[in-house]
C-alpha cells in the first residue's frame, strides 16, 4: 500500500489589524497628575475642618510664626495629613510590589502577617496601660510587634533555605492567625472596659490626634523602604514573567524576593505603627492605577505612592467631616469606599477578559 | 572543528535522594539545532532549565566560552543563554513590546535596544501584536512573544523547552523555522548561534534538527543525526512501544510511526 500524498497551498491571508490598546497615558502626565492631585488634596485637607482655614493662610502659617490659626495648622492638621500621606503611600506601594512578587492581584500588605504582629504590640500597650515612652509607647509597641514578626519571617526563610513566595504566604498566614489569637486573648482579658474600646479603634485604623512625634517615627523607615522598592522597578517587571523566566533573564530571583518582602514588611510595620490596621488601600490603589497606566513599575510605583497618599488623606478628611456626629475612623472610611470600588474593578475586569491576571 | 559554543561535562543533578541526571556530556556547535528527545520524566526539562538558569546543579560544569554557567552570576549567564520556558502564561497587562523590551535590556546598550526589539518582533512574526496586552494573546501568540523576548536577549545560545507542544500545525513550523534561523544567522555573531530544543514529536525533531540527543532515565542513550538516533529497536526499547520508521516523501526526513500493541505483531 503506498501512502497517499495530498498537498495544498495555504490561502492568502492578510494579517488581521489589531486595535490599539486602551490608551496609555504619557509618562509626564502619569507622574505629574497624581503628584499635583496629592498636593491639592493635602492643602485642602489642612484647610478644611470644623474651623476652615483659607488656602492663602495655610501657606502663610509655614512662613510666618504669628499667622492666625498657626497652632491649628502646624500642630494639629499638618502632622495628621502627613501621617495619612506617608501611611497611604506606604500601603499602596507595598501592595503594588507584593502583587508583582506573588504574581497575584489579591496580595496586599496584610499578607506577610506583619500588620497582625504590629497589632499584638499595640494591643499589649493599650491593655496593660504601659506608658514608659509617653505618647510614643503605642507606636513603638506596634513597631516592635512588626519587627518581631519580620524577624520570624526571615528566620523561617533562612532556616528552611526557602524564600519562595508560597512559603512566605503560608508563614505569613500562620503568623497572622497566631497574632490575631493573641490579640483576642489580650483584649478579652483587658482589666478595663475603656481599653477594649481603644483596641477596637486601633484595630480599625485611626489617625485622630496624630502628632509630629508620629511623623518622626514613621518617616525614615517609610521613605527609605519606598526608595528601595522604587529602585527595583525593573526587577519587578521581569518577575511578572514568572520565576524561571526571570532567573534566565539575569535576575537573582530568591535574593531579590527576600529583599523586596523584607522591605515591604519594614514599610508596612512603620505604617501600621502610627495608623493602626488600614485595609484596602494596598489592594485597591495599585489596581486602579494599573488599570489607568499599565503594569510597568517604573511608572506604577511612583503613581501608586502619590495616589495612595491622596486616597488616605481624603479618607481621613471624610472621617473627620462626614456624618458628624457619627464617629467614623480613617480605616473604616477607607474600607467603606475601598470595598465597593474594588468589587467594581474586579467585576469590570473579569467581565472584560475572564480573569484577574 | 571549531570549539563548541556550549559544552556540558559530567552534569549531575540530584533532587533529594534521587539522581535526575547522571553525568551528562553534551556539545552545542555554532550553526546547529539540537533536538532533545525522550519519554516523559527522562530529565529533558531538568537538563534545559539547568542550561538556562543554572538551577540546582549537583556536579559537573556547563561552559560557554570561558564562562562556567553553573557558578556565573545570573546577569552574566543571561548574556550567553536565552530561555523559552514550557509554561507560557504571561503576567499582567504588559504589552508585547514591553515584554520584548525586557529581553533587549540584557541584549544591548540603551541606544541599540529599540533596534533589537523591532528585529526580534519581526523575526518572531509578532510585530503586528506589538501593542497588544499579553493577557489578550492566544497560546500560540504567547509562545511567539516568549521567543521574541528570548531573541531580543541577543545571546549565542537559545534553549527552548517543548515550544511546539501547545501549538497548531502552522505555529509549530513557524517556531521551528525560527530555531533554524537563529542557528544559521543568530544575532550579531558570525556563523550564527546554537539552539537546543526539547520536542515530543519525533517527526518534527527529525525534520528540523541537525542532531538529536535521546535521553532515558537521566542518561543520554544516543546522539547523532536523526537517522542515526531514530532506529526502531532503540525507540522500542526507550519508549516501550513498537515503532516503524520510514522516509517522509515530502521532506525526506525520518518519519516515526508508533504501533499499538495489536499492530506491532503484524509488522
Amino acid at each position: 500500500m503506498s501512502p497517499t500524498t495530498v498537498t495544498a497551498d495555504p490561502p492568502r491571508t492578510t494579517p488581521t489589524e489589531t486595535p490599539a490598546p486602551p490608551g496609555r497615558l504619557t509618562p509626564a502626565l502619569v507622574l505629574g497628575a497624581p503628584a499635583l492631585i496629592l498636593l491639592v488634596v493635602a492643602i485642602a485637607a489642612i484647610s478644611l475642618g470644623p474651623v476652615t482655614v483659607p488656602w492663602g493662610q495655610v501657606l502663610q502659617t509655614f512662613t510666618d510664626s504669628d499667622a492666625p490659626y498657626g497652632a491649628l495648622v502646624r500642630d494639629v492638621r499638618t502632622p495628621r495629613v502627613l501621617v495619612a500621606a506617608l501611611v497611604g503611600a506606604a500601603l499602596a506601594v507595598t501592595g503594588a510590589v507584593l502583587q508583582a512578587v506573588f504574581r497575584n492581584p489579591l496580595a496586599d500588605p496584610g499578607i506577610t502577617g506583619v500588620a497582625s504582629g504590629a497589632a499584638v504590640g499595640a494591643v499589649t500597650v493599650l491593655v496593660t496601660g504601659v506608658s514608659i515612652l509617653g505618647a510614643a509607647t503605642l507606636p513603638v509597641g506596634a513597631f516592635a510587634g512588626a519587627a518581631v514578626t519580620t524577624l520570624v519571617l526571615l528566620a523561617v526563610a533562612r532556616l528552611r533555605q526557602d524564600t519562595s513566595p508560597v512559603t512566605f504566604v503560608l508563614v505569613g498566614i500562620t503568623l497572622g492567625s497566631f497574632c490575631s489569637a493573641l490579640t483576642a486573648a489580650l483584649t478579652a482579658n483587658a482589666p478595663e472596659d475603656s481599653a477594649v474600646r481603644s483596641v477596637m479603634f486601633w484595630i480599625n485604623g485611626d489617625l485622630t490626634a496624630r502628632t509630629w512625634s508620629d511623623v518622626a517615627l514613621c518617616t525614615a523607615p517609610i521613605l527609605l523602604g519606598v526608595a528601595v522598592l522604587l529602585s527595583r522597578h525593573h526587577v519587578l517587571d521581569v518577575l511578572l514573567l514568572g520565576e524561571q523566566t526571570a532567573t534566565s533573564m539575569g535576575v537573582d530571583v530568591r535574593r531579590q524576593q527576600l529583599v523586596l518582602l523584607l522591605t515591604c514588611a519594614l514599610v508596612t510595620g512603620a505604617a501600621v505603627a502610627v495608623s493602626g490596621v488600614i485595609a484596602f488601600v494596598g489592594l485597591v490603589v495599585p489596581h486602579a492605577v494599573r488599570l489607568l497606566i499599565g503594569p510597568r513599575h517604573v511608572l506604577l510605583l511612583p503613581a501608586s505612592v502619590c495616589t495612595g497618599a491622596a486616597f488616605l488623606i481624603l479618607a481621613d478628611l471624610g472621617a473627620r467631616l462626614l456624618f458628624d456626629p457619627v464617629v467614623l475612623q480613617t480605616g473604616t472610611v477607607a474600607a467603606l469606599v475601598g470595598s465597593p470600588l474594588f468589587g467594581y474593578l474586579v467585576l469590570r475586569r473579569s467581565g472584560a477578559q475572564g480573569g484577574l491576571a | 572543528m571549531s570549539a563548541p559554543l556550549l559544552s556540558v561535562r559530567g552534569l549531575r543533578i540530584d533532587r533529594g535522594p534521587r539522581t535526575v541526571l547522571h553525568g551528562i556530556d553534551l556539545d552545542l556547535r555554532t550553526g546547529s539545532v539540537v533536538g532533545l528527545i525522550g519519554p516523559n520524566g527522562s530529565g529533558k526539562t531538568t537538563l534545559l532549565s539547568a542550561l538556562a538558569t543554572g538551577a540546582t546543579v549537583t556536579d559537573g560544569e556547563i561552559r560557554c566560552g570561558d564562562v562556567d554557567l553553573t557558578t556565573a552570576k545570573p546577569r552574566i549567564r543571561a548574556r550567553h543563554v536565552a530561555f523559552v520556558p514550557q509554561q507560557t502564561r504571561l503576567g499582567f497587562d504588559l504589552t508585547v513590546r514591553e515584554i520584548v523590551a525586557l529581553g533587549a535590556r540584557i541584549g544591548a546598550a540603551p541606544g541599540r535596544r529599540e533596534h533589537l526589539v523591532e528585529r526580534a518582533l519581526q523575526r518572531a512574526g509578532c510585530a503586528h501584536l506589538a501593542e497588544r496586552p499579553a493577557t489578550r494573546l492566544s497560546g500560540g501568540e504567547c509562545q511567539l512573544v516568549h521567543i521574541a523576548r528570548a531573541l531580543a536577549q541577543n545571546t549565542p545560545v537559545l534553549v527552548m523547552d517543548e515550544p511546539t507542544s501547545a501549538l497548531d500545525l502552522a505555529h509549530q513550523i513557524t517556531v521551528l523555522d525560527l530555531a533554524r534561523t537563529h542557528a544559521d544567522t543568530s544575532t550579531d555573531r558570525p556563523g550564527g548561534g546554537a539552539v537546543i530544543v526539547s520536542i515530543h514529536d519525533l517527526d518534527l525533531a527529525a525534520r528540523f534538527c541537525d542532531r538529536l540527543v535521546l535521553l532515558d532515565a537521566g542518561r543520554i542513550v544516543a546522539t547523532g543525526t536523526p537517522a542515526e538516533v531514530l532506529t526502531p529497536d532503540r525507540l522500542a526499547r526507550v519508549y516501550g512501544i513498537g515503532v516503524r520508521t520510514s522516509r517522509d516523501p515530502a521532506t525526506g526526513a525520518v518519519r516515526v510511526t508508533a504501533l499499538s500493541p495489536s499492530l506491532a505483531g503484524a509488522s
